[in-house]
């Protein structure tokens, strides 16, 4: 008598140039010289995006979210031959061949080191809503870089890369594999950016961390795109045993973005720390979406995301930590704080728990707030105009997030991006 | 101003009908004819009937809402249940007329029969007319209306009517619209302007029929500056097949008013328990839920608070315990509709064994106030290894001009304290039982005296045989 069905309605975009076989034989002609495996993992993508049913009733998992704002319908699949200046490599360590570090853009590494991606198909996406973005990026993906760290090498200095935004009217998928065996550890700094302030286009950016045994990893990206561009990030990490990954996102830029965390502590003793910073100007859209998901004992976690929005701009954050029955002693925590700084800015905030394990420590807590009257006031009295107390505020608010990279050097780098980002 | 009406306290005159033979039972599965036959059975006006009949087509447009509700909803098999039967059962008046079986529960949960006599307003709802029912002649002379739902809609349609399925229209959820189409029993409360009613109003309910749905309806409107507790507890027996349970409770709190809901309930683990609650507090009014869920299959139930007017205040203190097979999807809603309006919510949750307990909040303050803060804690306990916690809160704010809290926490049974205990020559089950009672109890001691000893006793049942 009622709609229960568990069916599902077909993809209502009018026309989804994504599907269409002859842009996706063309693309992966242009790719004739990829390895059969490669091949077979972007068809089998292409499938499942093509199979790809949204579900009837809203998703949760866009809760909140303005949808449309997202939509990829007005853009075509990328072609196959690359811009080579896509990404910049600034590596600042030299030796790395003689550690037999494999250290490349993705399709430098996929022509010359095949075997170090030939785990791609195991990686799978976060799948926290944009499950068809990530078959997208696994089909038409052609940039982005791969770091491959063997066992016990230790890296002293970041590796620096910069991603550059296609031009007006296109997307771009952009990979990042970094695979640190056992005892391994380096950090890596992304830094997504458009050419010039005007090309809309959207920037998909698929992460997959993996740090094996005793490994540390660190991942740190920042987003300062240009204001009429899209951004998606699918990140995804994988922490075995005793392994720790430290990632940091700072979003900056871009009109919407898009940004979904997978953070799996896998194996015993896993250590994941989870950072986010986000600045919202004008009509800018924030909508950040993670998973903490613990499957063996002894785990921590520990999740701070702070967002700090101006104007009519909006951030939704939606987190979940879930720890399975089999994960005892996880230490799980999740914060969320928003700072509103003006009459019509938003924060949606939906921190979850879902606990199955009884020997834990979980919380997580959640804030919007206004800048504290009496600290203003502090300010004021000793003759320090509103615009720079605020500043001083604000900045004070999102120091506690770059304080806990344990890494002045990095946290520097970020806050030279940030700076200037309140000046009204 | 609503003047109050004289109230008609011979409680004969409407039971007539009850003494024909009439079974009234509707059959088992919901048509059109079903809501009619309600309809037709109780009287009502052609406004009342016309109402169900559309609550009935939104109840079959609505989907499921398992998209974020639980799967196990599907199980409801709303072709085999029945909506109306009173089995031309009498009302009892005096308490030796209330069945044994029901004195038995009274008197495990430990409230002799002496003191029951002394309690204010009595409504004991039985199947879905009421079995049992009191007030006190006190009461009446303040003008206070204390009716069942049919009747208020009868007899007092200048009072009730005018907020009847404003608070929560048919169309807020499935159940809220299978609720509009096939209601009986609930009380219709109206407090008239400045009466502070010193004892609680209470009505207690259960189910015994198998296979049968209560669908109650409540409606309390406190007018300006009135004060009132109310109070419901329920208690269920045992059956083989689910049974389900949809209620509405709609609350008014003119300006100024407070009143405080107090809910208790201990269903059989066959039951599905969804209820919509919902008050509206007007300026400078309180409102404040006070829930405890105990026992049931599945309970869903988010009281919330739409807090209309200036300096408003809302607040929900809540206690779920889930047990073996057991899921208490329970929550808070908070609706900030005005300048400095307030709200807290406070949650404690416990799942013993394979139990599940699941926060879910909504909180919204839209951007053209100011002044608006809202509080949220919510502490879960896990028992067992394979106990279960979830935690889902919705917070939206906008504006520069207010603020929000929300806080959660999962932990498991302190073993220091458990160890201490034990060390002192009480058993495990004591030692844990008492550490459990010590998690609720700055949530109990809001409860009135007889019910923070009657919670502890519900505990202590639902505790026995979870540890050893």
């Amino acid at each position: 008598m009622n709609a229960l069905d568990n069916g599902s309605s077909v993809n209502t975009d009018a026309v989804d140039t994504f599907a269409d076989e002859s842009l996706f034989r063309a693309f992966a002609e242009d790719r004739s010289w990829e390895p059969e495996w490669m091949v077979d993992l972007r068809k089998e993508s292409w499938e499942c995006y093509r199979a790809y049913r949204a579900p009837v009733h809203k998703d949760e998992r866009w809760r909140f979210s303005p949808q449309a704002r997202l939509s990829l319908s007005a853009f075509a699949p990328p072609s196959g031959t690359n811009d080579e200046t896509a990404s910049v490599i600034d590596s600042s360590e030299d030796n790395l061949n003689e550690k037999g570090v494999t250290c490349g853009l993705f399709d430098e590494v996929l022509l010359n080191n095949p075997t170090v991606l030939e785990c791609l198909s195991k990686l799978k996406g976060p799948n926290l809503g944009a499950d068809n973005v990530h078959f997208l990026a696994q089909a038409f993906s052609g940039h982005g870089i791969v770091l491959h760290i063997p066992k016990g090498v230790i890296l002293e200095k970041p590796i620096m890369v910069r991603h550059f935004a296609p031009p007006d009217g296109q997307i771009r998928f952009f990979r990042t594999i970094m695979i640190l065996e056992e005892g391994a550890n380096a950090t890596l700094l992304e830094t997504f950016i458009s050419p010039n302030n005007q090309d809309a286009s959207v920037v998909c950016s698929a992460a997959n961390v993996v740090a094996n045994s005793s490994a540390r990893a660190t991942r740190i990206l920042v987003q300062d795109l240009n204001r009429n561009s899209s951004f998606y990030q699918l990140d995804t990490k994988r922490a075995c045993r005793d392994a720790g990954i430290r990632c940091c996102s700072l979003h900056l830029g871009s009109a919407q973005s898009r940004f979904e965390n997978l953070a799996v502590a896998a194996e015993e003793g896993a250590e994941i720390d989870l950072l986010g910073l986000s600045v919202g100007q004008g009509k800018q859209l924030f909508d950040q979406r993670t998973r903490q998901l613990h499957l063996a004992p002894n785990g921590r976690s520990d999740l701070l995301y702070k967002n700090a929005l101006l104007d009519q701009s909006k951030a939704v954050f939606s987190g979940i930590i879930k720890v399975e029955e089999q994960a005892q002693q996880t230490d799980a925590y999740q914060t969320n704080r928003n700072l509103l700084l003006s009459p019509e800015a938003e924060a949606d905030s939906l921190p979850g728990l879902e606990i199955l394990a009884n020997e834990v420590k979980c919380s997580h807590g959640s804030t919007i707030g206004k800048i504290d009257d009496e600290q203003l006031f502090y300010l004021l009295s000793r003759g320090i105009s509103k615009a720079s107390a605020e500043e001083l505020l604000v900045n004070g608010f999102l120091d506690e997030v770059l304080k806990r990279l344990n890494d002045e050097e990095i946290a520097d780098l970020l806050r030279e991006h940030l700076k200037g980002k309140f000046s009204r | 101003m609503i003047q109050p009406t004289q109230i008609d306290i011979d409680r004969d005159k409407g039971n007539f009908r009850y003494e024909t033979d009439y079974q009234y039972d509707a059959g088992v599965g919901l048509r059109e004819e079903v809501v009619q036959y309600i309809s037709e059975v109780k009287g009502e006006d052609q406004w009342v009937r016309d109402y169900r009949l559309k609550a009935l087509d939104t109840f079959y447009r609505k989907p499921m809402p398992t998209h974020w509700a639980t799967k196990d909803l599907e199980n409801i098999h709303f072709d085999k249940i029945r909506y109306y039967l009173a089995k031309g059962q009498k009302p009892s008046r005096t308490w030796d007329e209330v069945p044994d079986d029901v004195k038995q529960t009274f008197e495990r949960l430990g409230i002799p029969e002496q003191e029951r006599k002394f309690l204010a307003g009595v409504e004991a709802q039985f199947d879905s007319e009421a079995a049992y029912s009191r007030l006190k002649v006190e009461l009446e002379k303040e003008g206070v209306i204390f009716v069942g739902s049919s009747d208020g809609l009868k007899d007092y349609p200048e009072i009730f009517r005018k907020w009847f399925g404003k608070v929560i229209p048919a169309s807020d959820n499935k159940f809220s619209a299978l609720n509009a189409a096939v209601f009986s029993g609930g009380s219709f409360i109206y407090i008239p302007p400045g009466v502070k009613l010193a004892q609680p109003l209470q009505a207690y309910f259960r189910i015994n029929a198998e296979n049968f749905g209560q669908f109650e309806r409540t409606l309390i409107i406190a007018d300006e500056g009135a004060e009132l507790t109310y109070m419901e507890g329920c208690t269920a027996p045992k059956f083989e097949t689910a049974t389900l349970h949809s209620a509405v409770v709609e609350l008014v709190a003119m300006p100024g008013a407070k009143i405080q809901y107090i809910t208790v309930q201990n269903w059989s683990n066959n039951v599905f328990n969804l209820v919509t609650k919902r008050a509206i507090a007007h300026e400078e009014a309180e409102v404040r839920w006070i829930d405890c869920n105990i026992g049931s299959r599945l309970t869903m139930k988010y009281p919330g608070v739409i807090l209309k007017g200036r300096k408003a205040r809302g607040e929900v203190l809540s206690i779920a315990l889930a047990n073996d097979g057991q899921h208490q999807d329970t929550g808070a809603k908070m609706i900030h509709a005005a300048d400095e309006t307030t709200s807290n919510i406070i949650a404690k949750s416990i799942s013993i064994g394979k139990g599940r307990s699941t926060y879910r909040g909504l909180v919204q303050i839209p951007g053209h106030l100011s002044n608006c803060r809202n509080n949220t804690e919510c502490d879960a306990l896990l028992i067992n290894a394979n106990s279960r916690t979830d935690t889902y809160p919705a917070i939206t704010v906008r504006g520069n001009g207010n603020a929000v809290q929300h806080e959660a926490s999962v932990s498991k049974l302190n073993a220091e304290q458990i160890f201490y205990m034990r060390q002192r020559g009480l058993t495990e089950a004591e030692a844990v039982s008492l550490s459990v009672n010590g998690f609720v109890n700055d949530l109990i001691r809001e409860f009135p005296m007889e019910y923070s000893v009657e919670l502890k006793r519900l505990i202590d049942m639902e505790m026995e045989g979870s540890v050893g």
